[in-house]
């Protein structure tokens, strides 16, 4: 049997990216949310440049000092603090905040206690600044420092209370941070709830829509994912965020011409950005073109700045090329899996891209050794990630030691429940050892997360045929696509022994398929007829090439490796 | 290091006897209170501070204020001066030398106090009955300037001087016209020299904030209408409207000059688009501040006035579209009937009472 499925599944360049209000940092990451400090850029003040040359104007700030020297009250303190700390004077700016806090009236000046538990937060002091604001009673200063509160708690790590805090707050700023926690716990169907009424009630941000096509993207509906992204990158077209999300999904729509232009945008107003020409020479593998991608890699190791630049690059660089070089046939298993070895060591094991690609190369053959080896080097750069996850359960099923595979596995959907793999892999690993129950419970639970995901909509219907329960099979056949019932129902006739009634009905929608020139999804069939067949008969599988650009489909490529793995595992036993 | 000019009271300069310091020490200039030495009313003598007439820029902004406030001289709510750009050789003495410098001054009306002192204490119905016709100066002041094509550029309450005792109670008067200009005149430096603005942070338009000013007519008014707006706020909350508004606003003008040249604009519209939400919540804040009798329509002002996007705060209702664009006749009728809603609301109760 050929299924050439022995190449890395993923060499995805976009890790996930969470933008906020600009607002947030705006806009910004879910690491913009956290942190607190503001740029140190207190010393370029607004001034014009007609008085910039001698000295700048310091009147506000010994006017607000004389203010609060002679009219000392929480509101004048309150200036002084704000007047310090944009002067750049953040000790006395704190002092003041302080002073201000510390005077009765202070609870009584709501537009004092938001000077000061901004100015507090500005400084550093962030115990100081929450417990001003928990104590602010003022109901339009609890609305109006929501966001703040929030980020104040999410800097603790106290994602939850966070959320708490934004709770009722209808502003789009609100909004959109609790959305931006909400894709942090993996609650993509709230995240994308709370940026549609964001979007809906607000004068749009950019970051809400590369938020939202993340969160869509999370949840398993990729065409409303690439709409949120184009919107998102036309509001902010130099965006590197906004364009990588929008290079993803037009990517996984096949729009590769537009993706390139994409890239090409905005690697004009981003000439030295690693990742993005990474990206491209990703694209470029996907477009079939591996020896041009292989050529502009070349071209980026040689180009002075990126050499000298972050070895983390060059790392990513190494292992990339690795990758592709071996995809191109250019250099063996062997060689390739020494490479990304090397490339994560040369980075000092700080690349969880890297680290991944080690984990996706092991985990595509059975050898035990090299998994053992990749999980130990990757845990050795303390990336605690789905790879390990992944790689932990794999090994664990290869040395057939069944209780600590189901750890494994529940400890992976507890981490990661973003993590579609997981439950696959979970509904799958119930399949192989006939327990339709587990089973379906792994693919159902994924499925609340993905209701879009055919793999576990497909994997749900099997384990209820299994089980004999053919109408409860049929009754959660996907709805999303016209392939997925018609795919299914041929399982189900294997499943209930008419083996070639089911071949004949897969053969049938593929042929189909390749007439309507719908070749991704005939692909999918044919894949499906491989996985039914390894899974319940002993029949010979067929030879199916996977080309590079269907290697994002992590799951269905995984999982007939894991249903040819399994069927080697049931003859062995 | 305090100033040459700071030294002065005290002293007998010419025929000017220097009593006091008035306020605090500027940037540029010391204010002192001055009477002649032959008697007659006090007066507030703007020094130039010595060291800073090395900078042909801060000597040019303090001539400017001189020839502007001249050409305001006839305007009530605009503070009147006594004669400008004066030069004088003063005696300075420093650690035991004496020497002579030439000081140029301004000598203005002295004034009872700064409206930033009352703004920043308890806020009872007596601190309401005198901020509306004050606030209702302040458009005046502003609308005076537009009248006569100057903008002020760096209007908050500590730039509004108050004079007791005039024939209609308290009065205030818009002073500090070091960064005013005329409209009229060409920008003195490059287009894009202008886009950070002027003045305090804690007041400032966000435009000029986020670096979006532009050396243009309309926007210098449209600034000087938030500038407006940013004084009620100060009013009504004690706070300007931009410590409000923006108070990470350090953080955003980094995100807008750490992006591309070329993305700046994008970013910048992005930025202004999320203040609108915070804008509306600062509006309720206002409304819960303000006096019941008005707060409906100081909100409103408040929120047209304060409008992230410049154009948006020239809206006028129907009956005051045919007004000129050039001065604030609208606001200053809008701020009236604002006060006359406030003193009738004011004469109600005790009617009832009665």
């Amino acid at each position: 049997m050929s299924t050439q499925l022995d190449l890395p599944m993923s060499t995805q360049l976009d890790l996930p990216v969470i933008c906020g209000p600009a607002s947030a940092e705006r806009s910004s990451t879910f690491d913009q949310l956290r942190q607190q400090d503001t740029p140190d850029t207190h010393n370029t003040h607004v001034v014009d440049p007609d008085d910039t040359e001698p000295s700048r104007d310091d009147g506000y700030l010994t006017r607000a000092r004389y203010l609060a020297e002679h009219h000392r009250t929480p509101t004048s303190l309150a200036r002084l603090a704000k007047a310090e700390l944009d002067w750049g004077n953040r000790v006395s700016a704190a002092t003041a905040a302080h002073q201000a806090a510390g005077y009765v009236e202070f609870h009584g000046d709501p537009a004092a206690m938001m000077v000061v538990a901004n100015v507090l937060s500005d400084c550093g002091e962030h115990e100081a600044a929450e417990s001003i604001l928990s104590n602010a009673e003022h109901p339009i200063v609890r609305a109006l420092t929501a966001p703040l509160a929030a980020r104040l708690a999410v800097r603790r790590g106290d994602l939850d209370g966070a959320r708490k805090l934004l709770t009722g707050s209808t502003s789009a700023v609100a909004l959109e941070m609790s959305a931006v926690i909400a894709i942090q716990q993996h609650d993509f169907r709230a995240a994308i709830s709370l940026l549609r009424y964001a979007i809906r009630d607000e004068v749009a941000t950019p970051d809400a829509y590369i938020n939202l096509s993340y969160a869509f993207a999370c949840a398993g509906s990729p065409k409303k994912a690439l709409r949120a992204a184009r919107t998102g990158f036309m509001l902010a077209p130099t965006s590197r965020v906004a364009g990588i999300n929008l290079v993803t999904s037009l990517r996984e729509f096949g729009h590769k011409p537009e993706a390139a232009a994409v890239l090409d945008s905005l690697l004009t107003v981003h000439p030295h950005d690693a990742r993005l020409h990474l990206a491209k020479a990703e694209l470029l593998v996907y477009d079939d073109r591996g020896l041009k991608a292989l050529e502009t890699l070349s071209e980026l190791r040689s180009a002075p700045w990126f050499s000298q630049g972050p070895q983390v690059y060059i790392s990513e660089l190494m292992a990339f090329r690795a990758v592709v070089k071996h995809h191109l046939r250019k250099s063996s298993r062997r060689e390739t899996y020494t490479e990304i070895r090397t490339a994560l060591q040369r980075c000092n094991f700080e690349s969880e891209y890297v680290a991944r690609q080690l984990g996706d190369f092991a985990t595509t053959s059975a050898d035990i050794e090299d998994l053992n080896d990749a999980m130990m080097f990757i845990e050795h750069g303390s990336h605690d990630g789905e790879a390990v996850c992944n790689l932990r359960t794999r090994i664990a099923w290869l040395v057939g030691d069944t209780p600590a595979t189901a750890t494994a596995l529940r400890e992976w959907t507890d981490k990661f429940p973003a993590d579609t793999s997981g439950w696959t892999f979970g509904s799958f690993f119930g399949l192989i050892h006939l327990d339709p129950t587990m089973s379906e419970h792994f693919a159902l639970e994924g499925l609340k997360r993905f209701p879009q995901n055919l793999i576990l909509a497909n994997n749900v219907a099997f384990a209820r045929a299994l089980r004999g329960d053919a109408e409860g099979a049929r009754r959660v056949l996907p709805r999303q696509t016209r392939v997925g019932p018609r795919a299914t129902a041929a399982a189900i006739e294997i499943a209930s022994g008419n083996v070639d009634a089911g071949i004949a009905l897969y053969d049938h929608l593929a042929q189909q398929l390749d007439q309507g020139k719908t070749t991704a999804e005939a692909l999918s069939v044919r894949l499906w007829r491989n996985v039914t067949l390894a899974l319940l008969t002993d029949r010979e599988l067929t030879t199916v090439r996977v080309p590079y650009d269907q290697r994002d489909d992590v799951s269905t490529t995984r999982l007939v490796e894991l249903a040819v793995q399994a069927r080697a595992h049931r003859v062995s036993q | 290091m305090a100033s040459l000019a700071e030294g002065l009271a005290g002293t007998t300069q010419g025929d000017w006897s220097l009593d006091r310091i008035v306020g605090q020490p500027g940037a540029f200039s010391v204010v002192s209170a001055a009477r002649h030495v032959t008697g007659g009313p006090e007066c507030a003598m703007k020094v130039l501070k010595p060291e800073r007439t090395i900078d042909p820029g801060t000597t040019f902004e303090f001539e400017r204020e001189g020839q502007l406030l001249v050409e305001l001289q006839d305007e009530p709510n605009v503070v009147s001066i006594l004669e400008s750009n004066t030069a004088l050789a003063f005696d300075f003495s420093h650690t035991g030398n004496s020497f002579v410098l030439p000081v140029r001054f301004h000598r203005l009306e002295l004034a009872d106090g700064c409206l930033d002192e009352i703004a920043v204490g308890t806020r009872d119905s007596a601190y309401w009955k005198q901020m509306l016709p004050l606030f209702r100066d302040v458009v005046a002041g502003v609308h005076q300037m537009h009248r006569n094509g100057i903008v002020h550029r760096d209007l908050k309450t500590s730039n509004v001087l108050l004079f007791e005792n005039r024939p209609h109670g308290e009065r205030g008067q818009v002073s500090d016209l070091g960064r005013s200009c005329r409209l009229a005149d060409s920008p003195r430096f490059q287009g894009d020299a202008y886009v950070h603005g002027r003045g305090d942070p804690s007041f400032a338009p966000p435009e000029l904030l986020l670096g979006a000013g532009v050396a243009d007519p309309t926007a210098y008014r449209l600034a000087d209408l938030y500038l407006v707006g940013s004084v009620l706020c100060e009013l009504v909350t004690g706070q300007g409207a931009t410590s409000l508004l923006m108070p990470q606003w350090v953080a955003a003008n980094h995100r807008v000059r750490s992006a591309p040249p070329a993305g700046q604009a994008a970013v910048i519209r992005a930025e202004m688009a999320a203040l609108r939400p915070q804008l509306a919540m600062i509006g309720d804040l206002v409304r819960s501040l303000a006096p019941p009798a008005v707060r409906h329509e100081l909100v409103r002002l408040f929120l047209q006035l304060c409008d992230p996007v410049p154009s948006r705060r020239d809206l006028r209702c129907r009956r005051d579209r045919n007004l000129p664009h050039t001065d604030l006749a609208w606001l200053l009728r809008r701020v009236q009937i604002i006060q006359k809603q406030f003193d009738v609301s004011q004469v109600r109760p005790a009617r009832r009472q009665r």
